[in-house]
């Protein structure tokens, strides 16, 4: 039995719906648990969850509202992330599989080399990129290594003591460290995971191309239905995430994946018919999202600091004559 | 045959032949070339200061656009951005090499390596891991640390000569032509944090967490050194491989290293005697004669003048940026 489980705020929960009705389709058998990392008095009145919830008062947090002061949504959302599934995590059963999926996470097919290929596995990772970068465009591999080269948005953990250790240790660093800070090694939750291989024992990196195909890589995965596993939309049709400001795909070029986004889109939009979801502000993280720089802003800055890195180290003799 | 080779200017000779004598103990019939970022001829170095292993000078290695490299970098960028031309170089000019191993030169070898070699007939890759078990404090080098500057320590790196591994280091090198620099803020931490993309891009990339590999100031906290019938045991599993001895100068010899601050040689007693042995090793093989030659590649210290006018052009600037950035 797989326990599959997402973290999201109440803007995010239609793609959590859409996200829960593609695991029925898939895994039919297996359950699926949302936790909300949201105020749920904020949900629209009357409407209710179909799918159990764990409620952020669970987690007990100690120092919530300080942890709300200092970061951004995304940053709560993160910090909070390794204390859900700590929390469901330890309602399991020895050797069964949680699976942290992202809410902007669709199926178009089961997860059935969880139990055969990765049966050993103890903490399953996807990369970002599974082959070298080849073009300049944004980001690069040195960005990459600034965000983790793993994926916080798929995290699969077969329940073994060694798994207990990581998330042990996992969910004791995040809470008070989900910045993103690149300049002082911090990534949300995610940067946390590239140590993960030297820390802990049976660590995979799940390379298989059909898996975690997103924005970031694109442009290396399969995107035909026999070969495409699971999809995440974010910053595909939000603007979440560090790759909304990526200029090395264009979803135009992807019909495929362009048919597949419509079809998602107009299942977030059944899921919230009057958007009364999707506009509601997210209670807790109170730091603003500064958006990251695209387009003509973004190469104009990188051109004045360019000018400036000049400017302050061109090599000028004292004495011109 | 297995090439092993190290890296190092003329100032660090003692420090190359100090680990050449412990591969030349522990692991005889190992071939080992000492790399040098420094020109010999230019040195003028007496012939009783030549080592008694090969020396391989950088601009003897085919190294395109190496003039470029040498202006963009510093000499510590320099010395590890040439990390994989020479391993590129071995591949390609010492056919009969089937390993190539790399070792930082204050590296020393206690154990004939063949566990390594096992795994070189496994893997293509070997790498350490700077930390096998978490750190629980937050002095230096912390876990954060490691995280911008690579999970894996290239003091050492082994690599079994196949198509996969050649795939690699030609993958590194394109990287560290233009980009081995220390730049935290951009990703980028020398030839050291690339080498995490290694086990993602790579197949049969070995993660070895042995407890005697690569011992240094970074694993200590997981790490006990005892010495049992003149072999030194680590944490009473293991027999010591290889200890490396980064940040540690016989000029300063209280000090563990000049790179952390967690530990005292007060409070790892255990660890002295390891320190006593390479500080003498380093004193017989003449560290005090070598340390005094400057490298040919260090770039005279540049002077930057005018830096009113500098400050009165650039603050337009930094004014602009700061406009386009917070809208």
């Amino acid at each position: 039995m797989i326990t599959f489980l997402t973290v999201c705020t109440i803007r995010q929960l239609p793609q959590a719906l859409a996200l829960g009705e593609s695991l029925q389709r898939h895994h039919p058998s297996d359950s699926f648990v949302l936790g909300l990392c949201d105020d749920p008095s904020h949900l629209p009145t009357g409407f209710t969850i179909p799918y159990p919830v764990i409620l952020l008062s669970a987690l007990l947090l100690p120092d919530q509202d300080q942890l709300s002061q200092q970061y951004t949504p995304a940053e709560f959302v993160a910090a909070c992330k390794p204390l859900f599934i700590k929390y469901l995590y330890s309602n399991q059963a020895e050797d069964t599989w949680l699976v942290y999926l992202d809410p902007s996470v669709y199926l178009y097919q089961p997860l059935t080399d969880l139990q055969s290929r990765y049966a050993d596995a103890t903490l399953l990772l996807t990369p970002h990129l599974l082959k070298p970068l080849t073009d300049n465009a944004f980001p690069d591999e040195k960005h990459v290594q600034n965000i983790g080269l793993y994926s916080s948005g798929c995290i699969g953990l077969r329940h073994t003591a060694e798994t207990t250790r990581f998330l042990n240790w996992w969910s004791s660093r995040v809470p008070e460290r989900a910045f993103a800070r690149p300049c002082e090694g911090m990534y949300t939750d995610q940067i946390w995971l590239v140590l993960t291989p030297g820390l802990f024992e049976s660590v995979t990196i799940a390379k298989n191309p059909g898996w975690h195909v997103g924005l970031w890589n694109l442009h290396e995965r399969p995107t035909d239905e026999n070969s495409l596993v699971f999809l995440n939309y974010k910053g595909i049709v939000d603007q979440e995430g560090y790759f909304q400001a990526q200029t090395r795909v264009k979803i135009s070029a992807y019909p495929a994946i362009q048919k597949l986004r419509n079809a998602y889109q107009s299942r977030l939009r059944q899921f919230d018919p009057g958007a009364n979801l999707g506009s509601t502000t997210p209670a807790y993280g109170l730091q603003p999202f500064k958006p990251p720089l695209k387009g003509w802003r973004k190469k104009t800055v990188e051109t004045l600091r360019e000018t400036v890195q000049f400017i302050e180290n061109v090599d000028i003799p004292r004495n011109m004559k | 045959m297995t090439l092993a080779f190290t890296i190092c200017s003329i100032n660090y000779l003692a420090q190359a032949r100090t680990l050449g004598d412990s591969l030349r103990q522990t692991n005889p019939d190992w071939h080992y070339v000492i790399g040098l970022v420094d020109k010999l001829d230019r040195a003028n170095l007496p012939s009783s200061l030549l080592p008694d292993y090969p020396l391989l000078e950088v601009d003897q290695i085919d190294i395109e656009n190496f003039t470029g490299m040498c202006d963009r970098y510093d000499i510590t960028e320099l010395n590890t951005a040439v990390k994989p031309f020479y391993i590129d170089y071995f591949f390609k000019h010492h056919p009969e090499a089937t390993e190539v191993i790399y070792f930082d030169p204050d590296i020393i070898v206690f154990q004939p390596l063949t566990h390594l070699k096992q795994h070189l007939s496994e893997y293509n890759m070997v790498l350490t891991p700077h930390i096998c078990q978490p750190i629980n404090d937050w002095l230096i080098p912390n876990e954060l640390n490691h995280l911008n500057t690579g999970t894996f320590n290239l003091g050492f790196i082994g690599l079994q000569k196949t198509e996969e591994s050649n795939r690699f280091v030609q993958w590194w090198k394109k990287r560290l032509v233009n980009e081995c620099r220390i730049d935290l803020c951009n990703g980028l931490f020398v030839d050291q944090h690339w080498v995490n993309f290694a086990p993602v891009y790579y197949d049969r990339v070995w993660i070895e967490k042995h407890p005697g590999y690569n011992a240094a100031y970074w694993n200590l906290h997981e790490r006990f050194f005892a010495e049992q019938n003149g072999i030194w045991r680590v944490n009473d599993t293991a027999d010591l491989q290889f200890f490396h001895y980064s940040g540690y100068g016989v000029h300063k010899p209280e000090e563990v290293s000049k790179y952390q601050n967690r530990f005292t040689f007060q409070d790892r007693p255990d660890i002295i005697p390891l320190f006593k042995h390479y500080h003498q090793q380093l004193l017989d093989n003449q560290n005090e004669t070598y340390r005094t030659y400057s490298c040919f590649y260090i770039k005279p210290p540049k002077t930057l003048y005018y830096q009113k006018v500098r400050r009165t052009l650039k603050s337009p600037l930094d004014a602009l940026i700061s406009v386009l950035e917070n809208r």
